[in-house]
């Protein structure tokens, strides 16, 4: 009879998961130390300026957030950081430390969103990255007309890496970025979901669900 | 799941893309695992990939992990600036 209910629950884990707020992560000494912030809770306490900005996506009009950090006004390229499910972007901030080190920091400006159902976007479904990549199409047309960035480089995490070959292969999603003149550089994937179906057959099996199962959802 | 998820994977979806892609993945990553990338990778055969992996390394704890740090540091700003 359960066995009714366990292909709804396993389609529950790929589209939807709890969202990770800021409040929940500064509450939560052991999660700061997981993200790799310990007291640091935004971009100033790196030594950047910054703007905390709120936008939409398109199509479906979900309210984003993010930080804009302008490290340099005279050029119009943009690194953006990307973070995986059950995540947000305290968790990806802390790379500004490495841009720092790198001398990056004076080449690209940088751009560090929260995606939906995170930090201190609105809740959504996820769908195991699709609904994120329009996210993150959706912050690329924002930067391009607010920010004058066209010229980007992604980098993400996890999640947010099948996120952006789930972008990269959209074409309705491509076509609108090339009809913007906006252009991706590079790619940098750290740890990412490769593999969804595989990845979720593991998950089941972890869970105790029996093969069946996930083969119903 | 056929129809979705089945789908969802990166053979496929970076099957069309030049773009220069740089991989970083650790080998005790049990929430997305290497054997699970390399034969994604394998299967798409591209040569604007490049893999780097991080032994002993765990999930997203790539550039928190004081053993990989600098390494980290070197690949992500050398694959960076090459553009420029």
């Amino acid at each position: 009879m359960a066995y009714n209910y366990l292909p709804r629950y396993a389609l529950g884990l790929i589209h939807n998961f709890e969202p990770y707020s800021f409040e929940r992560v500064f509450d939560d000494d052991t999660m700061k130390v997981n993200y790799g912030i310990y007291e640091m809770r935004d971009p100033g306490d790196y030594g950047f300026s910054y703007e905390d900005i709120s936008y939409y996506s398109y199509p479906d009009s979900i309210q984003l957030s993010g930080w804009f950090v302008p490290t340099n006004s005279k050029v119009h390229d943009c690194i953006v950081l990307i973070h995986g499910r059950t995540s947000n972007r305290l968790k990806t901030m802390k790379y500004l430390e490495l841009f720092r080190n790198g001398g990056l920091d004076t080449l690209y400006n940088i751009f560090i969103p929260d995606l939906r159902n995170s930090g201190k976007s609105q809740n959504a479904v996820t769908s195991m990255g699709y609904e994120f990549a329009e996210d993150i199409s959706s912050s690329l047309l924002w930067l391009n007309k607010n920010k004058k960035q066209d010229s980007f480089i992604l980098y993400s995490f996890s999640m947010g890496s099948m996120a952006v070959a789930v972008m990269l292969n959209r074409d309705d999603l491509t076509d609108q970025l090339r009809n913007n003149e906006i252009s991706i550089s590079k790619i940098i994937l750290d740890s990412p979901l490769s593999n969804v179906e595989k990845t979720l057959r593991l998950g089941s099996a972890r869970l105790g669900l029996p093969d069946i199962i996930t083969n119903r959802t | 799941m056929s129809g979705f998820a089945d789908k969802m994977k990166l053979s496929i979806l970076l099957k069309n893309t030049n773009l220069p892609i740089l991989i970083l993945q650790g080998s005790s990553d049990h929430q997305t695992k290497m054997d699970f990338l390399t034969e994604e990778i394998d299967v798409l055969g591209k040569q604007n990939i490049a893999l780097e992996i991080f032994n002993g390394a765990s999930h997203v704890k790539l550039y928190q992990d004081d053993n990989f740090k600098e390494q980290y540091e070197l690949l992500v700003s050398e694959f960076i600036r090459s553009k420029k």
